[in-house]
């Protein structure tokens, strides 16, 4: 078989839904009406932890245009439990979509309502009478964990709905020996990745034909349809999702929490009903993600080579990480990958994760990989200070070799490929970190206005494969080729803004030897495609892409063989290139032709020579070769496929006065191997480190000690603007992955992983002179305040009477 | 989420304490009102409709008088529950003489849940003091046409 040629992978293509979406032609989940529609809203606790006593529904039932009033006891009649959506070695609760006995956060639903209109379910919903008997509440993840804390489900005898740990080498011998111990304690605040859409869900039960469909803003519309289906012990092949556009999806998107409340509603009624989600029903009750807390213990010798780690991660899932959505394995994902870039000879983890009184825990951008690279990276710095050596030279003594790939981390994973120093040292060069440390010499203590910089190396373990959970191991999708010669990719991922729709046009295009005008891809319609996972854990180019790439290949070699039958030539002396195949120094057919003679003139009968299967269409089914679930002799898994890497830097100056941060300028290097296209991927950079510096500067959720949330609308919960950062510069280094059909590897979730410790070493570096470092997150004015009262240099120069 | 003030209003301090306490009084006074039923001496239970923008809703509650010194303070507290959270409020109402009228002074404590609670202190404690302030004058507008009128006011 002749190599494929490169042509349209790596070409800044434009994406193919942005004239739909920009002229307005998009279509969101909430554009979608259907005859005879009624309209949901909910009914949410207003308490952190309750005891429902009673419920009266009579008023709101006898309502003019109020066509259904379920309560959680009444919903029983439907559904079941929500299933569990990941479950290794975890505690899962029976909870249900509206509460029963008790409401386990503030804004759970309780009751819900179907009506003519939103605003007559709304209005239906102050006639619901309730009594509540308010519990004691718990927030914080230690308190939570303490012995005497209030229990959530007290069948637990505690608040853990999961620990894990392991050790691996001669950690008490290393530390006892080490020349240098240093220990943080990191923590990290609960936010969450906002989607501009929120959740929005159309389910209408046709009592005719016996089937549920759900229009849903989902990044998974075949794991929907399994979730829905179990919730309700519907046939799964009675239900089909329809995903169409999304607006935003960043693994929170990726459960059938309330999206199974509309479908309880259409069951009730007979009638489609739609909740288009508020935003203050998001951020209440919408995935929410991060909130931990970090031990680390790290043994150095003296001429600054790591040695052991040992680590303790103390994670938070609300009340519930495992059916609400699946936040709880992100705990696990932090604990293997803690180790990070770095090479090790003693480890030691473990990680618990406590349930609270707070809304439910699912992914968010990272799922874990975030949180492995939020405390390592801040310690390296610091202990780079510490040891007298620049954060770069610290990393460099330390970092995996480029030559030492495949590389089996201590913790269990192996590391593809990847040049980490490389990836470092042209970050330097782009960020001109020299440049700005001189700068910062010179200009320190001439104004109130302190410049820092920080950076931070990151791995992004992409394309997950992990057992017992919705985050499964395998993708299979369709290339089928069409009688006027088009090609259709039938698959089961999902375009949420990630640009799909166009990259996997252009992975076919060069396989097939087409041009992507020649490709659509379908997706979004459980019934039109394969059964393919979505894209989570940042699997588009490690899974899908392969799966693809490898579909298309056999489906050109069955062409081949078509046309090569009918030539009475061999296939190997045929190619297809700009939609023709060509014999060497001969003959030519277009692929319009091939596929009329295959359909209809003659047909296939005729021409398709008996050994080949099918040259009509190949549905593929791809799996990672180096994932692994079977235990190794420490009991070690290989959850992920492949390693992409990166660095990045922040240059900030912070204001001693008013405690403003600046980011004056952001560069990144990113290896996410061969590049598809590379306006799509430096976009992905650009947006998720954004997203990231949100985390970093603004974002948190406000809970305070009763398990009342403060901040539910988007003027006290801040996101980041154009405005609050530079233009992002970003490089890439090329590694391509051994393990992937195309030597690509993920890349949506990289940007995202990093900033926090990037800004956090870059606030460290900026207020050095006062001699304070970061604690707590978000960096908000106040907080930076607060940060600098603790400082005598500072309270000389500034303070006011403290 | 702390709130005081004072009202002043025309009435002797008798006779405003009587008002400020009376039930009836409270029904009619208290902003929105739909309904007062008395559990127990000094213990009501209240429909309240409140027409404020994003709080808009009815809102029903218990409201209890206590610690009560004629003429000079009584405790109030009230919890309630509305189609957006609950709220609930307690403090001293105080009266003192300020020539032949009387100055109500009053601290009240509020604690939000649910919904509101972000609203909380940039929305709802204004609009508390705004209703707060609004039952205080219906009082003094219920005493002032109670009252005998003052000689000038009857002139044309």
């Amino acid at each position: 078989m002749t190599k494929s040629t490169s042509k349209w992978v790596g070409a800044s293509l434009a994406r193919k839904q942005d004239l739909r979406l920009v002229t307005g032609h998009g279509r969101y989940t909430d554009d979608v009406s259907l005859p005879g529609m009624l309209h949901a809203a909910m009914l949410r606790c207003p308490h952190a932890h309750a005891r429902i006593k009673s419920i009266d529904v009579s008023r709101a039932r006898a309502l003019q245009g109020v066509h259904a009033v379920l309560t959680g006891e009444d919903a029983k009649r439907y559904w079941g439990p929500l299933p569990p959506t990941i479950d290794i070695g975890m505690k899962v609760p029976t909870v249900y979509a509206l509460a029963t006995e008790k409401a386990y956060y503030m804004g759970e639903p309780v009751v819900a309502v179907a009506a003519d209109t939103r605003y007559l379910a709304e209005d239906a919903l102050e006639l619901i009478d309730i009594e509540y008997e308010p519990l004691a509440a718990v927030t914080d993840t230690e308190a939570a964990l303490a012995p005497d804390a209030p229990l959530l489900y007290p069948e637990w005898g505690d608040n853990v709905q999961c620990e894990w740990g392991m050790t691996v080498g001669a950690l008490d011998e290393t530390f006892a020996n080490a020349d240098h111990v240093f220990e943080y304690r990191l923590p990290q605040h609960r936010y969450s990745g906002a989607s501009l859409e929120a959740r929005a869900a159309l389910a209408h039960f046709d009592a005719y034909n016996r089937k549920l469909t759900l229009y849903c803003s989902t990044q998974s519309p075949n794991l929907v349809r399994t979730l829905v289906a179990q919730t309700f012990r519907f046939p799964e092949h009675d239900v089909q999702v329809i995903a169409p556009d999304i607006g935003g999806g960043y693994g929170n998107k990726l459960q059938a929490d309330a999206e199974v409340i509309p479908c309880l509603l259409s069951l009730a009624t007979g009638r489609p009903v739609k909740w288009t989600e508020s935003r203050q029903e998001n951020l209440l009750s919408g995935m929410q993600c991060r909130d931990y807390v970090w031990y680390l213990k790290v043994a150095v010798s003296r001429d600054g080579i790591l040695q052991g780690l040992d680590a303790q991660v103390y994670g938070n899932v609300g009340c519930d990480g495992t059916c609400h959505a699946a936040g709880a394995g992100k705990f696990l994902v932090a604990a293997a990958y803690v180790p990070g870039p770095y090479k090790w000879q003693a480890f030691r983890v473990a990680t618990k994760v406590a349930v609270s009184n707070k809304a439910p825990s699912g992914a968010y951008r990272g799922y874990g990989k975030d949180i492995a690279n939020y405390p390592l990276e801040v310690a390296m710095n610091r202990m780079a200070d510490a040891l007298g050596l620049t954060p770069a030279e610290f990393r460099r003594r330390n970092f995996v070799g480029k030559d030492e790939f495949p590389y089996q981390q201590i913790s269990g994973p192996i590391y593809d490929s990847g040049d980490y120093a490389q990836c470092l040292a042209k970050l330097l060069a782009l960020v001109d970190y020299d440049g700005v440390k001189r700068r910062q010499a010179e200009t320190q203590g001439k104004s109130a206005k302190y410049l820092g910089i920080g950076i931070a190396s990151m791995l992004e373990p992409s394309g997950g494969a992990v057992p017992n959970c919705i985050f499964n191991s395998y993708e299979v999708a369709t290339v089928r080729f069409m009688p006027e010669g088009g090609v259709l990719v039938l698959t089961g991922h999902q375009d949420i803004g990630q640009g799909t729709e166009t990259t996997l046009c252009q992975v076919v295009a060069d396989e097939l030897g087409i041009t992507p005008d020649d490709v659509r891809v379908v997706y979004g319609d459980t019934n039109a495609v394969p059964y393919g996972m979505g894209p989570w854990s940042s699997r588009g180019a490690t899974f899908n892409v392969s799966c693809i790439a490898e579909a298309a290949r056999r489906l050109k070699t069955n062409l081949r063989e078509v046309v090569a039958n009918l030539w009475q030539c061999e296939a190997t002396r045929l190619d297809v290139a700009d939609g023709v195949v060509v014999e060497a120094g001969g003959r030519t057919m277009t692929l319009r032709d091939l596929g009329n003679q295959l359909h209809l003139w003659p047909g296939a009968f005729g021409i398709v020579p008996k050994h080949v299967t099918n040259p009509f269409e190949v549905t593929h089914y791809w799996t990672s070769p180096i994932a692994s679930w079977v235990p190794d002799e420490l009991g070690r898994i290989r959850l992920y496929s492949t390693h992409p890497s990166g660095s990045s830097a922040i240059v900030v100056e912070v204001d001693a006065e008013t405690g403003k941060i600046e980011v004056k300028d952001i560069a990144i290097v990113d290896d996410c191997g061969v590049i598809i296209n590379p306006m799509i991927v430096d976009g992905q950079l650009h947006g998720g480190y954004v997203q990231g510096i949100g985390g970093a500067l603004m974002e948190e959720f406000h809970y305070d000690e009763r398990g009342q949330l403060w901040n539910t609308d988007l003027t006290s919960y801040l996101h980041p603007l154009a405005t609050d950062v530079p233009d992002i510069k970003c490089d890439h280094v090329i590694s391509p992955s051994p393990y992937t059909a195309l030597g690509t590897k993920g890349m949506g979730e990289g940007s995202t992983i990093m900033p926090c410790a990037v800004m956090v070493n870059a606030v460290d570096d900026a207020l050095k002179p006062f001699g304070v470092r970061v604690s707590d997150l978000p960096l908000t004015p106040e907080r930076v305040i607060r940060l600098l009262e603790t400082s005598a240099v500072w309270r000389d120069m500034y303070g006011v009477g403290v | 989420m702390k709130f005081e003030g004072e009202s002043r209003l025309k009435g002797t301090r008798a006779a405003v304490w009587h008002a400020l306490v009376d039930p009836a009084v409270i029904e009619r006074c208290t902003p929105g009102c739909q309904s007062l039923a008395i559990m127990a001496p000094d213990d009501f239970e209240l429909v309240t409709k409140v027409g404020i923008a994003s709080i808009s809703g009815t809102y029903k509650g218990r409201m209890r008088l206590g610690e009560k010194v004629a003429g000079e303070r009584y405790a109030m507290s009230a919890e309630g529950a509305g189609p957006i959270g609950t709220m609930s409020v307690a403090g001293v109402v105080t009266l003192a003489d300020v020539g032949d009228e009387t100055l109500v002074g009053y601290a009240f404590e509020a604690t939000v849940g649910g919904a509101m609670t972000g609203m909380a202190q940039r929305a709802l404690l204004p609009i508390a003091k705004l209703l707060t302030k609004q039952f205080f004058k219906s009082v003094d507008q219920l005493l002032a046409a109670e009252a005998p009128p003052a000689a000038d006011e009857v002139e044309p």
